[in-house]
C-alpha cells in the first residue's frame, strides 16, 4: 500500500521517498554507528541526564538543518549538497571550506570506526582467554585491524561498481535489530536488570555539563542530512527532501534514547563516559553469549557500513574540488577501468590512518564533529543570503521552509553553544582546527584561485541575482 | 562458550559471504545483459565486456561505423549513480569545428567532452536553460546557431546528457537508468536493477546521431560554397 502526505499541496508517495522494503532505514545505515560509540563520551562531559538533554537538543538542531537544507537543495537539482550551494550562493572560497568540512568530517568518522572496530577485536579476543604455548595470555593488538578496515574498504571503494555488496540490507538490518533485541532484553518494564534509581545521579557538573554534553550529543545524527537525501538526475528532488530527512532524525531519535535508556540503566556514567563501545559492554554485562555475539556483528556491521560510506563521500567531495580546479587537478582522475576518483581514495587512505592509529577515539570524534559543525554554521547565513538574492518567486522552490529566519537563528545559536562546549573540553583541538582552515583558505586566496574558472561554477538557471552582489 | 562463540561467527560470515558471492554473481550477470534487446540493430556487430562486467557493443548502422558503450556514474555526491548510454557514430571531417552540449552539468562528468572545449558559448534560443554550451571558436558557434532547431528537440528529452560533434563524429549520452535509491543509502552501491537498453531508445539514439551527421554536413557543405 502507498502511504502519502502532503506538503505544501503536493502529495508525496512515501514510498518513492524511501524506496520499497527501506522504509525503516533510510539510509540511516551510514549514521546507526553514532548509538554503538562516541555518544557515551557526552555522558562523561555531564553525566548521564546531560547526555539526554544534549540529545534531544542536538535532534532540534538537525531538525533545523534538514529544514534549511532541504529548502536550497530543493533548487540546486545539479545535486552535489552544501559543496554546490556554496559554489551558488556564496563563493569558490566559500565552496573550497565547504569541500574541505565534509572531507574532514567523513575522514575522520572513517578513522574513529576503525578505531571502534580494532578496539572491539581486541576487547573480543582478550575475552576468549587465548595463551601461548608457555601458557602466557595472548594479547591482541588493534592496531593491525585498524589498518586492515581502512585498506579493505578503501580497496572496495577502489574497485567501485565492479564490487557489489547486495546484501546490505542484512547487514544494516542486523546493526539496527541489535538495538532493539537489546532493548526488551534488559526488561525495560522492570527494575529487575536496568537500575536507574541507583545509576542516574543528577546532573554532576551542573547545568554546565549539559552545555558541555552538547559537543557530542551531535554525534547521534552526524551526517544525517547527506545521507537521507539524493537527488535524481532528472527529477527535482524536492518533494521527498524534507520527509526523508525529518524521518531519519526520528529514528536516530528513537534509537538514540533507546540506546541511552540501556547504557544509562546498566552502567555507572563515570564508566559510560569513557567506554569506547558502550553498546557491547552493555551486552556483556547481560551476561548473555547470543546477545553479545549480536550487539559484537552490530557494532561491527554499523562501523562497516559507516566507514565505506565515508571514504565514498570524503572522496567524491575530494574528486569534486578537484574537478572545479580548488586543489590539484591530478585529484579529479577517474580510473579507466573501475570509474572509481582512485587517486583522491588513495590520497585519504594515509590521513585516515594517521589519525586512527595515533589519536585517541574522543579527539578524532571531535575533529569530525567540529568538521560538520562548521558545514552548519555556514548554512545559517547560506541560507539568509539566498533568501536575499533569491527571494521567494524569482526561482522555482520544491519546498520552502517555514517562519525563516528563526530556524536560521536557532541554528546559529545551537551551534554557538555546542563551539563553547567543545571549546570546554577540547580547546586545544578547536584552536588547531580552525588554524587549519584559516591557512587553507589563505593557500587556496593567494594561490590556488588564479586556477579557478569562475564561468564555470555556476551551473544553475537562475536569473541574476538581486541586491548588489 | 569460546569455541561456541566462534563457530557462530565462522557459520554467520560463511552464510554472509555465501549471500554475497552469489549476489555478485547475479549482478554481473545482469550487466551482461544490459544490451540483449538490441541484438541485431548494428551490422556487423561485435560485443565486449568492459573490466567493470558492462558490455559494450560496435558495429555499423546508417553507413557509419558505430561504438556504443555503458559507463557507471557514481561521481557526484548526495544523488543517486547514473547509468549512461554512450553511442559514438564516427564520421571524419577533419575541417569541421567541435561542439558539445550538457545538460544539468556539475562539473563531475567525467565522460564529457563539453568541459574540455575552450570556448564557452551562450545557448541559442530554444535550448534548455541549463545546457552549458561550449565549442573551438567562431565556427562552433556558427555550427550551434544552425543546428539549434535539432539540438532543442533532442535536448528536450530530460534523459540526453550529452550531444557532442567533433572533427571524428557525432556521440550522445542518454540516461540507460539511475541507481536504486535503498541500495545507494545504505552501503554506496551502484545498484540498477533489471534493466537493459530498450532497442527502440538505441535506434531513436543512433537515428538521432545520423540526423546530426546529416545537419552538420549540409552546413559545412554550404559554408564551404
Amino acid at each position: 500500500m502507498t502511504q502519502t502526505t502532503t506538503i505544501h499541496g503536493e502529495k508525496i508517495s512515501l514510498l518513492r521517498v524511501l524506496g520499497p522494503g527501506h522504509v525503516w532505514a533510510l539510509g540511516v545505515g551510514i549514521v546507526l554507528v553514532g548509538e554503538y560509540m562516541g555518544w557515551n563520551f557526552s555522558v562523561g562531559k555531564g553525566g548521564a541526564m546531560a547526555a539526554l538533554i544534549a540529545c534531544w537538543v542536538a535532534g532540534l538542531l538537525y531538525t533545523c538543518v534538514a529544514m534549511i537544507d532541504s529548502e536550497v537543495t530543493s533548487t540546486v537539482a545539479a545535486a552535489g549538497g552544501q559543496y554546490a550551494q556554496a559554489k551558488h550562493i556564496v563563493g569558490p572560497l566559500m565552496a573550497f571550506n565547504v569541500g574541505l568540512f565534509l572531507v574532514f568530517a567523513y575522514t575522520m568518522l572513517e578513522a574513529a570506526n576503525a578505531i571502534t572496530l580494532g578496539y572491539l577485536i581486541q576487547t573480543v579476543g582478550g575475552m576468549m582467554g587465548m595463551t601461548d604455548a608457555a601458557g602466557e595470555a595472548l594479547v591482541l593488538h588493534d592496531k593491525p585491524f585498524i589498518v586492515l578496515t581502512i585498506m579493505f574498504l578503501a580497496w572496495l571503494n577502489y574497485r567501485g561498481v565492479y564490487a557489489t555488496l547486495t546484501f546490505n540490507l542484512v547487514i544494516t538490518a542486523i546493526a539496527f535489530l541489535a538495538i532493539i533485541i537489546l532493548f526488551f532484553a534488559v526488561k525495560p518494564w522492570t527494575t529487575e536488570v536496568l537500575q536507574h534509581e541507583e545509576l542516574l545521579t543528577g546532573l554532576p557538573y551542573g547545568w554546565i555539563g549539559v552545555i558541555a554534553a552538547l559537543h557530542f550529543g551531535l554525534w547521534y545524527y552526524l551526517g544525517i542530512e547527506g545521507t537521507c537525501q539524493a537527488a535524481e538526475e532528472v527529477r527535482s528532488p524536492a518533494r521527498s527532501l524534507p520527509l526523508g530527512t525529518m524521518t531519519g532524525i526520528m529514528t536516530l531519535l528513537i534509537a538514540a534514547t533507546m540506546t541511552w535508556f540501556i547504557c544509562a540503566g546498566l552502567m555507572p556514567w563515570e564508566y559510560l563516559g569513557q567506554a569506547v563501545t558502550p553498546l557491547f559492554d552493555a551486552a556483556r554485562l547481560m551476561d548473555s553469549m547470543p546477545l553479545m555475539v549480536l550487539l559484537f556483528i552490530g557494532t561491527i556491521f554499523s562501523t562497516l557500513a559507516s566507514a565505506n560510506g565515508c571514504i565514498n563521500d570524503a572522496s567524491r567531495a575530494w574528486f569534486s574540488m578537484a574537478r572545479d580546479r580548488y586543489l590539484p587537478q591530478w585529484f579529479g582522475a577517474v580510473h579507466p577501468k573501475y570509474r572509481t576518483p582512485y587517486r583522491a581514495i588513495v590520497f585519504l587512505v594515509p590521513v585516515a590512518v594517521l589519525f586512527a592509529y595515533y589519536a585517541p577515539l574522543d579527539q578524532v570524534i571531535t575533529f569530525s564533529i567540529l568538521s560538520g559543525l562548521l558545514g552548519y554554521t555556514f548554512m545559517t547565513f547560506n541560507v539568509v543570503m539566498f533568501r536575499r538574492k533569491w527571494p521567494l518567486g524569482s526561482i522555482d522552490r520544491g519546498y520552502v521552509h517555514p517562519m525563516h529566519p528563526l530556524p536560521a537563528l536557532v541554528l546559529l545559536l545551537l551551534c554557538s553553544a555546542t563551539y563553547f562546549a567543545v571549546f570546554l573540553g577540547y580547546g586545544t583541538q578547536l584552536m588547531a582546527m580552525m588554524l587549519f582552515f584559516i591557512i587553507a583558505s589563505l593557500w587556496f586566496h593567494f594561490h590556488r584561485y588564479r586556477y579557478v574558472r569562475r564561468g564555470d561554477q555556476f551551473s544553475m538557471p537562475w536569473p541574476r541575482p538581486q541586491g548588489d552582489y | 562458550m569460546t569455541a561456541a562463540f566462534i563457530f557462530g561467527l565462522i557459520a554467520f560470515a560463511a552464510v554472509l559471504a555465501n549471500i554475497a558471492l552469489r549476489d555478485h554473481r547475479r549482478a554481473l550477470a545482469a550487466r551482461r545483459r544490459l544490451f540483449d534487446d538490441c541484438r541485431g540493430v548494428l551490422e556487423a556487430e561485435h560485443w565486449s565486456a568492459g573490466g567493470d562486467g558492462f558490455p559494450a557493443l560496435e558495429g555499423r548502422a546508417f553507413g557509419q561505423d558505430v561504438k556504443a558503450v555503458l559507463i557507471p556514474d557514481t561521481m557526484v555526491m548526495r544523488r543517486l549513480p547514473q547509468l549512461w548510454l554512450s553511442v559514438t557514430m564516427i564520421n571524419p571531417q577533419p575541417y569541421a569545428p567541435s561542439l558539445s552540449l550538457l545538460a544539468r552539468h556539475s562539473g563531475n562528468e567525467f565522460y564529457a567532452v563539453t568541459l574540455d572545449l575552450p570556448r564557452r558559448i551562450e545557448p541559442p534560443g530554444g535550448l534548455p536553460l541549463d545546457v552549458l554550451v561550449r565549442g573551438s571558436g567562431p565556427m562552433a558557434e556558427a555550427l550551434c546557431r544552425e543546428l539549434a532547431p535539432v539540438l532543442a528537440k533532442l535536448l528536450a528529452d530530460t534523459r540526453v546528457k550529452e550531444v557532442t560533434l567533433t572533427p571524428k563524429g557525432v556521440r550522445i549520452v542518454r540516461q540507460v537508468a539511475q541507481g536504486q535509491r535503498g541500495e545507494h543509502l545504505l552501503l554506496r552501491q551502484a545498484v540498477f536493477g533489471d534493466v537493459t537498453v530498450e532497442r527502440a531508445e538505441f535506434m531513436r539514439t543512433l537515428s538521432d546521431a545520423a540526423v546530426l551527421i546529416a545537419k552538420r554536413d549540409a552546413h559545412l557543405n554550404s559554408e564551404a560554397a
